[in-house]
């Protein structure tokens, strides 16, 4: 019983020096964390605002991907192995054609579409790092919701960045074909 | 003398609170802080990436500007009263025509021209929600330059907001008329 309570409680939280193994991590039960080379970044619980937002695109996603059978859309706790990261994207979507049979794990490969809806405490620099990783893992396009400007930065590659603002629409170009929805309505 | 240094003392070290009113923010001689909204904002020493892109905009934006008598253009420690904030650019452009004439204390107007070099620690809603503030004190451009992606991002308005990568060209638009360099000498 003892050693039963002992096991859950290694799972659970992370150990005090906040370093494990990418295999240590796969294996944990670990909630709400990031693994990014090496180290364990928390996911902190996020503001109403933010929610608000990714409801919103992943409502729209959710309805035109399930509508038309092109794959399956994710939400924020699930975790997909982009190189030598584990992460989450607030909202992703995995086309049918690459859906892996097993499902029972974080995902081993990255998703088409990856979203990140910006945060009061997200760094700068961190986002776009993450951006530049799922690119490079094979994510094939990638946004990211900025609340403050109402924009969205559409990543495709090192030469293909855009920026949508509120009198733009969002298109699911060649990834998610015929999604198209306006920038202003996610952020209402 | 003991008043002296007492008096010296106040004015080099922020109140404990870190509270104080614009006024006495701009009768201080505190240095490396922006002032928001009643908040002094520490402005820590940047890194050597942070410097070199910085030098790299401020040499030829600086020598076109002297050459053909535009303006004047600042360095990261001039002071911007910029609505309820004093702001502090990495780099500023200020046209002849706007220059006041008493250039011994902190800017009351907004420069023509901000820009802000994205640092290791900037929080992306700030970085953000200062562009706006200067946009709407009136400032015509703001440039971000952000190092990861090696891309500018070039603030007009609300829905005036583009990226430019390394593969483009940044210009001064018609606030510093006649200037270019490519985006990837910036970074280089």
């Amino acid at each position: 019983m003892d050693q039963q309570d002992a096991h859950v409680f290694k799972q659970k939280i992370p150990p005090e020096h906040g370093k494990m193994t990418l295999e240590e991590f796969l294996q944990s039960d670990l909630e709400r964390y990031e693994y990014v080379k090496g180290e364990l970044i928390p996911m902190p619980p996020t503001s109403g605002e933010h929610g608000e937002i990714s409801s919103n695109i992943q409502w729209y996603l959710y309805s035109h991907v399930r509508a038309n059978q092109l794959g399956r859309v994710y939400i924020a706790d699930t975790g997909f192995q982009i190189g030598d990261r584990v992460l989450m994207p607030d909202i992703a979507f995995v086309s049918s054609a690459r859906l892996p049979d097993d499902r029972q794990k974080a995902f081993s490969i990255p998703p088409d579409l990856a979203v990140e809806v910006v945060s009061r405490t997200d760094i700068s620099h961190r986002i776009e790092e993450k951006a530049f990783a799922y690119l490079e893992a094979g994510t094939q396009m990638v946004w990211v919701l900025k609340p403050v400007s109402e924009t969205v930065m559409v990543y495709r590659s090192k030469t293909d960045i855009r920026v949508l603002t509120c009198e733009n629409t969002l298109t699911g170009e060649d990834v998610i074909e015929g999604f198209s929805c306006q920038v202003a309505q996610l952020f209402e």
